[in-house]
């Protein structure tokens, strides 16, 4: 197997709160990998280590078998280009037009020309149905909205790895199922790392390669979602199937 | 006695937090400033943070500017001429001016204008993390948003300060000279006798030093909101703005001082 991020004895404590405890992952290269588990029990977390915004208190992350905390300097800011994170709250800036939003990465990072700059961002728009809205500001459009500008900004810059942190809640199916599918097609065709922290059960499985299921600071499950189903860890079992409630 | 040690190891503790932050906001200032001058230059977005706290700033100073040189006119006159030498209003105006109350009282407003904004639109950006998600796009958050900021404030607090002591000498005119009924030459060649280049730039160097404690202070209260203990999301916002406009006026005040003892 072709490890790109690894996990090696990871904890993180917040205070007295132990959120992950001697965590062990690899994340496969040119593979989705969805992390489930139920609500506050560290998956957002475990996205913020890989992308380097928080530290864990002990263990290693490695990528691309490099130890992240020994990278710096030039070496880091190559590999954070590789990078793209959808935040759970979508950290849009509110004192930007959607257009603008979505080209700053390339407008800073990228430096293209303005014609490049317009036709990439013209074209996300295109498939993420955001042509009306370009000069609105995010405060100005719904949730499932932002939700789609986000995607477009993380999306733009090609990345080589895309963090996505929940990135369908708040969306209807149509829209759920069509992110979905964007990112599993655009993961065929540009063959990019994702890794996806989501509640959206069983559409997941269709898309993911590997599924890790968190709960208690623990990896309980960490498997291709076929044998997910039967993994008899009773959390696991009650978090994929939940029962139908009687009318 | 444990007392008295408890009281000594608190008060030490607190000195070692105060000078370890002095350090922070130092090296907050230092890393933010070296990055204003990092290629590409960042043009654009000077000249709006310049209209944003230059520009926009201008109405606020000329208006206090105007009050505070017309009271200075009115007061200056009752108390120099129980001495008959109500002639000397025009240079007592404007040594105060341009010595002391044009580069204090413009940091002060800018503070209430510019400075708390700074500070809670910071602070927002940070607990909704925007600031976050600058970092993870790989735009370093201190070139993008803190540089611009203090370079704008560098440029607009002399500027600023000039006007200010240009509308304040012209406010102690409107009350001495026309309300007042004093000699206008008078108010104008006194004025030219007393003030010397050492007054210009020394009210010019207050104002550079206002302006870097200002930008740097509210700047750094909005940026790291979230470490502070005693409030989050919202009310941590708030804090921090509060904080922002409280310690960057003492500060000033005590610049003032320092800087004065220096420079008379």
């Amino acid at each position: 197997m072709n490890s790109l991020i690894q996990f090696q004895n990871v904890s993180k404590s917040f205070g007295s709160q132990n959120v992950l405890n001697q965590i062990n992952l690899e994340i496969e290269k040119g593979q989705i990998t969805a992390i489930i588990g139920k609500s506050g029990v560290g998956k957002s977390v475990m996205l913020k280590h890989m992308i380097g915004l928080l530290q864990p208190d002990e263990g290693t992350i490695y990528l691309d078998g490099m130890n992240m905390s020994e990278i710096s300097g030039q070496a880091a800011k190559a590999l954070r280009q590789k990078f793209s994170y959808m935040f759970q709250n979508m950290a849009l800036f509110d004192s930007m037009t959607v257009y603008d939003n979505i080209a700053l990465p390339l407008k800073e990072r990228k430096r293209l020309k303005k014609n490049v700059i317009r036709d990439k961002v013209i074209d996300i728009g295109q498939k993420l149905e955001l042509e009306d809205i370009w000069h609105k500001y995010p405060s100005q459009i719904s949730g499932g909205m932002k939700k789609r500008v986000a995607l477009a900004r993380a999306l733009i810059t090609d990345p080589e790895i895309i963090l996505f942190d929940e990135p369908t809640t708040g969306l209807d199916p149509i829209r759920k199922h069509a992110v979905f599918e964007m990112i599993s097609h655009n993961q065929k065709l540009f063959n990019y790392t994702a890794v996806i922290v989501t509640h959206e059960i069983p559409d997941i499985f269709y898309i993911a390669h590997q599924v890790a299921f968190l709960d208690n600071a623990q990896i309980l499950f960490n498997g291709p979602p076929e044998d997910i189903k039967r993994c008899e860890i009773p959390v696991v079992q009650r978090f994929i199937e939940p029962p139908y409630m009687e009318r | 006695m444990q007392m008295i040690k408890n009281f000594f190891l608190f008060l030490g503790e607190k000195f070692i937090i105060f000078i370890l932050e002095l350090g922070q906001i130092a090296i907050f200032f230092g890393s933010s400033f070296i990055r204003l001058f990092q290629f590409p230059w960042q043009f654009q977005k000077l000249m709006h943070q310049i209209y944003f706290i230059g520009v926009k700033s201008i109405s606020v100073v000329c208006l206090t500017a105007l009050f505070t040189g017309m009271v200075l006119g009115l007061q200056g006159y009752y108390t120099l001429v129980q001495f008959g030498s109500e002639g000397l209003l025009g240079s007592a105006v404007a040594v105060s001016l341009i010595r002391e109350l044009g580069p204090v009282l413009t940091a002060i407003m800018i503070i209430g204008r510019a400075g708390s904004s700074m500070a809670a639109e910071m602070g927002i950006m940070r607990i909704s993390d925007q600031i976050d998600a600058l970092t993870t796009m790989d735009i370093h958050p201190k070139r993008f948003l803190i540089s611009p900021k203090i370079g704008a404030s560098l440029i607009s607090f002399p500027l600023l300060t000039a006007i200010f002591d240009v509308v304040g000498i012209c406010g102690g005119y409107l009350s001495g000279v026309i309300l007042l009924g004093i000699n206008p030459a008078l108010y104008i060649k006194g004025m030219e006798k007393t003030v010397v280049m050492n007054d210009v730039s020394g009210g010019f160097i207050k104002s550079v030093v206002f302006a870097i404690i200002v930008s740097t202070i509210c700047l750094y209260q909005g940026y790291y909101t979230h470490r502070r203990a005693d409030g989050f999301g919202a009310k941590g916002v708030s804090l921090s703005t509060t904080a922002a406009v409280v310690i960057s006026c003492v500060t000033v005040l005590i610049a003032d001082y320092v800087l004065t003892s220096f420079l008379l």
